[in-house]
């Protein structure tokens, strides 16, 4: 019966959003609000029955010697500080979580980018396969240059003359060709979405198809 | 033709909304059953989870969306369980997506309920992490770190399933379904400084964004949005893995009719655009 009632909840809702496209309404309105209040009650919810009861909650009740020889409330701490913010005059205490966040972040991440993104990206673009045949070899070669000419069309130190000049063209046309196959694929994004909610109309709540 | 081209420019978008509505309702009432093949990337995505099979060691499957891309990666991610569950193959979940968690322990106990699994021994749901880089870093090293407990606060020591899993080493195969920027701190830590291989699965908005990482053999397979879940589901139908049609499969009609609706509309469109121009060009000479 429960799953019956929730059904129909969220069948109506679903119809209270559509309702948007023949224009805006109370309805949907309605359904926007909620759906707002409902993520942020959750969020809230999860925040503590998942990471501040078990990681700083529990561990202080069950060993607090243990959890202040670990060192454990330094994260605390700076927790409590990112609160900080809320008050007028507190909120520069803010500033030396925020610093250590974007020093940890920085420090970790840019070696591991310029590995992961540039390091391999670039290894592995110019790396020409012989063993697939001729079509392989044609499109690793395609690759390289339509590489190259996408990254001439960004090369502004120079006027647009003779090589430069065809290789930026060529070099747009390989991003429209990109722009093409993401806008394409936001397409089938869109309709899946769709698919998804029509599938759960008539399947779930109507019943018109097993 | 004039009037036809001002008609359209004109066109009320409802009339659109409708039109598309109707190429995706019709094709569930009177399926037309087109042929889905599977792509490579969805092939190699198949094969790196197929080669567990029999190892013993446990897939990692990180359950990265919400309620919002449920409708594109739900299919996906019930697949990739369908397929480990019927070749034996344990599953630890893990999540980063604070919405998500519902959505990741609903597929889990369902599908595992299609294979009579037991919670702690063939799959585990390791619960939310709001922090993806301190738990991916973390895990390298120790999963307990990252994850002390599972979803319902029990330490991980008091299941089997995770009697010898400490890090990316004990997990044969990593993957990532996604609909946010996950996958590239996968790409980033996991895969480039500890070394997992990694299968993704992510919206087909963000398909077009990872294929440089596969083609650079940074993961060994793509599934992208709804169509690669139908691809996907192909497969496990081909493999005796599947019984029914899934999600995905089911929506690849409409979503054939749909996209035929929307190059119509995109033609139209320019047609009308390029009349009106030719009309205003003429009279100016």
């Amino acid at each position: 019966m429960a799953d019956v009632i929730w059904t129909w909840i969220a069948a109506l809702l679903t119809l209270c959003v559509f309702s948007f496209m023949y224009k805006d309404n109370p309805l949907y309105k309605f359904a926007e609000h909620l759906m707002v209040g409902v993520t942020g009650g959750y969020l809230i919810c999860l925040a503590w029955f998942e990471v501040i009861r078990p990681q700083v909650v529990n561990p202080i009740m069950k060993d607090p010697a243990a959890w202040f020889a670990g060192l454990q409330f330094i994260p605390v701490i700076m927790m409590l500080l990112m609160l900080a913010r809320l008050g007028e005059k507190t909120a520069w205490l803010a500033r030396f979580p925020l610093a250590f966040i974007v020093g940890f972040s920085a420090g970790v991440q840019i070696p591991q980018v310029i590995d992961a993104e540039v390091l391999k990206q670039v290894q592995s673009t110019v790396q020409v396969g012989f063993d697939g045949g001729i079509a392989q070899v044609a499109g690793d070669l395609l690759l390289v240059v339509g590489t190259i000419c996408a990254l001439m069309y960004f090369f502004f130190s120079m006027p647009r003359k003779r090589v430069l000049k065809w290789t930026s063209q060529f070099g747009v046309l390989v991003l429209m060709a990109g722009f093409g196959a993401s806008f394409g694929y936001t397409v089938m994004a869109r309709i899946s979405l769709l698919i998804g909610r029509v599938l759960f109309l008539m399947r779930d709540w109507l019943h018109v198809i097993s | 033709m004039s009037t036809l081209a001002a008609k359209l420019e004109n066109l009320d978008r409802r009339w659109i909304f409708l039109l598309v509505a109707v190429s995706v309702i019709v094709p569930f009432l009177y399926p037309m059953n087109l042929p889905v093949r599977p792509t490579k990337p969805v092939k190699q995505a198949f094969d790196a989870v197929e080669a567990l099979a029999g190892t013993g060691k446990p897939l990692l499957l990180s359950y990265d969306f919400e309620p919002g891309g449920d409708a594109e990666l739900g299919p996906v991610a019930r697949a990739l369980l369908t397929h480990a569950f019927a070749r034996d193959i344990p599953v630890v979940v893990i999540n980063f997506m604070p919405a998500g968690a519902g959505l990741a322990e609903n597929d889990l106990k369902r599908t595992a309920a299609k294979f009579n699994k037991v919670y702690g021994k063939d799959y585990i749901f390791l619960g939310y992490n709001p922090s993806v880089l301190n738990a991916l870093l973390l895990m390298g090293r120790e999963v307990r770190d990252a994850f002390p407990t599972d979803s319902t606060g029990r330490v991980l020591d008091s299941y089997e399933i995770m009697k010898d899993v400490h890090s990316y080493d004990d997990f044969g195969l990593v993957v990532d379904i996604s609909s946010s920027i996950q996958p590239e701190y996968f790409i980033r830590y996991a895969v480039t400084r500890f070394g997992a291989k990694l299968v993704l699965g992510a919206t087909a908005v963000m398909a077009s964004d990872f294929y440089p990482y596969l083609q650079a053999g940074q993961c060994k397979g793509l599934i992208g949005g709804m169509k690669g879940a139908a691809e996907y589901e192909r497969l496990l139908l081909d493999n005796n893995m599947m019984a029914r049609l899934g999600d995905g499969m089911r929506g690849m009609d409409s979503q054939s009719l749909a996209h035929a609706v929307i190059v119509l509309l995109i033609v139209l469109g320019n047609l009308s655009f390029f009349l009106g121009r030719w009309k205003r060009g003429g009279h100016h000479g």
